[in-house]
């Protein structure tokens, strides 16, 4: 069977750089999830419960929009606010206060700031509910699954076909696109799951685990097979052949 | 490169990230034993004093009738104290000095018109001049942790706090008895005569009590500034005495009633101004600009006596606390300012 490393130059080269972009995207969206839940820990169960299977509101008023909130109790307000079911009534005494001194500024459809976030507007009560209910809000669900499906779905399959082409015993080609097409489903189906339990936050962590890692060995072994002998892949040198 | 070493790059870019985007920078004051000469020069005097660079890219809104000042700089700060005084060097990158502050300009038919451009919001960003900023905390809520965030409030669909506005945002502070120290230098209206504008932010949100809501000016006993213009707002009301045109501001001291004698194209004065007295003029600036760059010195008590001093001024009465502030800087803008997020934070070295 034809070996990555029987690529001329040219091939070997394309196949390295996609790898790296990968592996750089992989470091990316990393810093991304730990910027996201303010969090110095990659496996912050507390962070992820908070981003995916609680509430968007306080998940982010903990989280990366920390430092605008005046203080933690504006906080713990709001999430009383969201235990008791959205009172009206609270919202008009508490959290459109709160709401106008930590969020409004950017959070408007007709902010004018540099930062302005005009798609999410936290401005009416009916705003605030929908970005306060358990989970991801749908327009971010369906906007997360569209991309993520697609974009992770399409490099596990580039991956896995490259892949194929090192050395690397059959066992292990099939095993690792496997795991990282699971983790992929695991860690969407969290993000489902995540509206209606906060155990899913384990199917996030254990998922975005099996799926990244899967990613980046992929992305490391085809690599490595490109331009290395690698003892594991079990290629014999002979065995190379240009085509 | 170690998988340890990986994951401690790792770890340190995050840390970087994480901290970079909430935690603000210190300015240390260094103790000095003779008093910086304010000349709007800086130079080796301030050698001993630690600069602070802080990027400024923020801007609060875009105004419809063309802006085109900055819209990011870099403002280096350096302090200085003695047992009296806080000095500050202040630098900061603008590309032009602006000066041409509404100023009258003579027409071909003789009648003169007060040049402005106006946007959408009530404000100019053309014929305006260059300001600059500084906020301190007295007892704001939020300040400490938010900065200048905590006194501002941008309008939602023309209203501000439930009252139409056309202005993009208001300064207030949201509890009463809470104030704001604001250190407003102005390069027309108090530049020319070495000085910062001392005023202050409260919690008023009625515009028919405040024109400006919350912001306004300290306490004062005379001087200031007004509009140079005539009872039937036809022409300037004085000029220089000397009778030349081409001056963009007049000294009161200086100003005689206006005769016209002038040309077509002719320009006089659109302000007249006059030191501060009282506690609105507490703070002495000099301030120069040369090369795309302004460079100001400054000086205040540490502690001042005036009138209402307690809640108008930020009081440097403990030389081991730390005092929360923020900067901004307009570019040839009435209210347009580049600013940053988070908050500075001032402390005093033995």
């Amino acid at each position: 069977m034809t070996r990555l490393k029987q690529l001329e130059t040219g091939g070997r080269l394309a196949v390295s750089l996609f790898c790296l972009t990968v592996l750089f995207a992989l470091t990316a969206s990393i810093l991304l999830v730990m910027y996201s839940t303010a969090s110095s820990s990659l496996v912050d169960h507390e962070a992820v419960k908070r981003k995916y299977a609680q509430n968007m509101m306080t998940g982010a008023m903990w989280g990366s929009m920390y430092e605008y909130v005046t203080e933690d109790e504006s906080i713990h307000i709001t999430q009383r606010w969201i235990d008791a079911g959205f009172p009206r009534d609270l919202y008009e005494s508490e959290v459109k206060l709160i709401m106008a001194e930590d969020c409004t500024n950017c959070h408007s459809a007709s902010s004018t700031m540099t930062k302005a976030i005009p798609s999410i507007p936290l401005t009416t009560y009916e705003e605030v509910v929908a970005f306060s209910t358990q989970g991801l809000p749908d327009g971010k669900l369906l906007k997360g699954l569209h991309f993520h499906l697609f974009g992770i779905g399409s490099a596990l399959v580039i991956l896995g076909v490259l892949l194929a082409f090192t050395g690397l015993a059959p066992l292990w080609k099939a095993l690792i696109p496997l795991a990282g097409f699971a983790g992929l489903w695991l860690d969407t189906a969290g993000w489902i799951a995540g509206r209606v339990t906060e155990s899913a936050a384990w199917m996030i962590i254990g998922g975005g685990a099996l799926m990244n890692g899967a990613l980046g060995a992929m992305a490391l072994l085809v690599l490595l097979d490109c331009w290395v002998r690698v003892p594991l892949l079990g290629e014999a040198p002979q065995a190379a052949r240009r085509v | 490169m170690t998988s340890k070493s990986f994951t401690g790059l790792m770890a340190g870019a995050i840390a970087l990230t994480v901290a970079g985007a909430a935690a603000g920078q210190t300015l240390t004051s260094v103790k000095t034993g003779s008093a910086p000469v304010l000349d709007g020069a800086g130079g080796a005097e301030w050698s001993a004093a630690e600069p602070v660079n802080v990027a400024v890219n923020l801007t609060p809104y875009k105004p419809n009738n063309g802006y085109e000042g900055i819209t990011q700089s870099t403002v280096t700060l350096r302090a200085m104290h003695d047992d009296a005084n806080l000095y500050m060097l202040i630098e900061w990158d603008d590309p032009t000095q602006s000066l041409a502050r509404f100023p009258w300009v003579k027409q071909a038919d003789g009648s003169w018109k007060q040049s402005k451009n106006i946007d959408d919001t009530g404000h100019d960003n053309t014929f305006y001049e260059d300001k600059f900023a500084v906020l301190w905390d007295v007892n704001a809520r939020g300040f400490d942790k938010k900065g200048c965030d905590a006194a501002c409030h941008m309008a939602q669909d023309g209203m501000v706090n439930g009252i139409a506005d056309k202005s993009p945002g208001r300064k207030y502070t949201t509890r009463p008895g809470q104030t704001i120290d604001m250190w407003h230098w102005k390069g027309v209206r108090t530049g020319p005569i070495d000085q910062i504008d001392d005023q202050f932010i409260d919690d008023t949100t009625d515009p028919t009590q405040n024109a400006g809501w919350g912001r306004k000016g300290d306490s004062r006993t005379g001087g200031g500034y007004s509009n140079n213009v005539s009872e039937d707002k036809a022409t300037p009301a004085v000029m220089p005495a000397d009778g030349k045109p081409g001056a963009y501001w007049v000294e009161k001291a200086n100003a005689v009633p206006f005769v016209d004698s002038f040309a077509a194209g002719d320009i006089l004065p659109g302000i007249v101004i006059s030191p501060f007295e009282g506690s609105r003029g507490d703070i002495a600036a000099v301030a120069n600009w040369a090369d795309g760059k302004w460079t100001m010195e400054v000086a205040r008590a540490l502690v001042t006596t005036g009138e209402n001093a307690e809640t108008q001024d930020v009081q440097f009465s403990d030389l081991s606390a730390e005092y929360p502030f923020g900067v901004a800087v307009f570019d040839n803008s009435q209210i347009n300012h580049v600013y940053h997020e988070g908050v500075l934070t001032l402390r005093f070295a033995n």
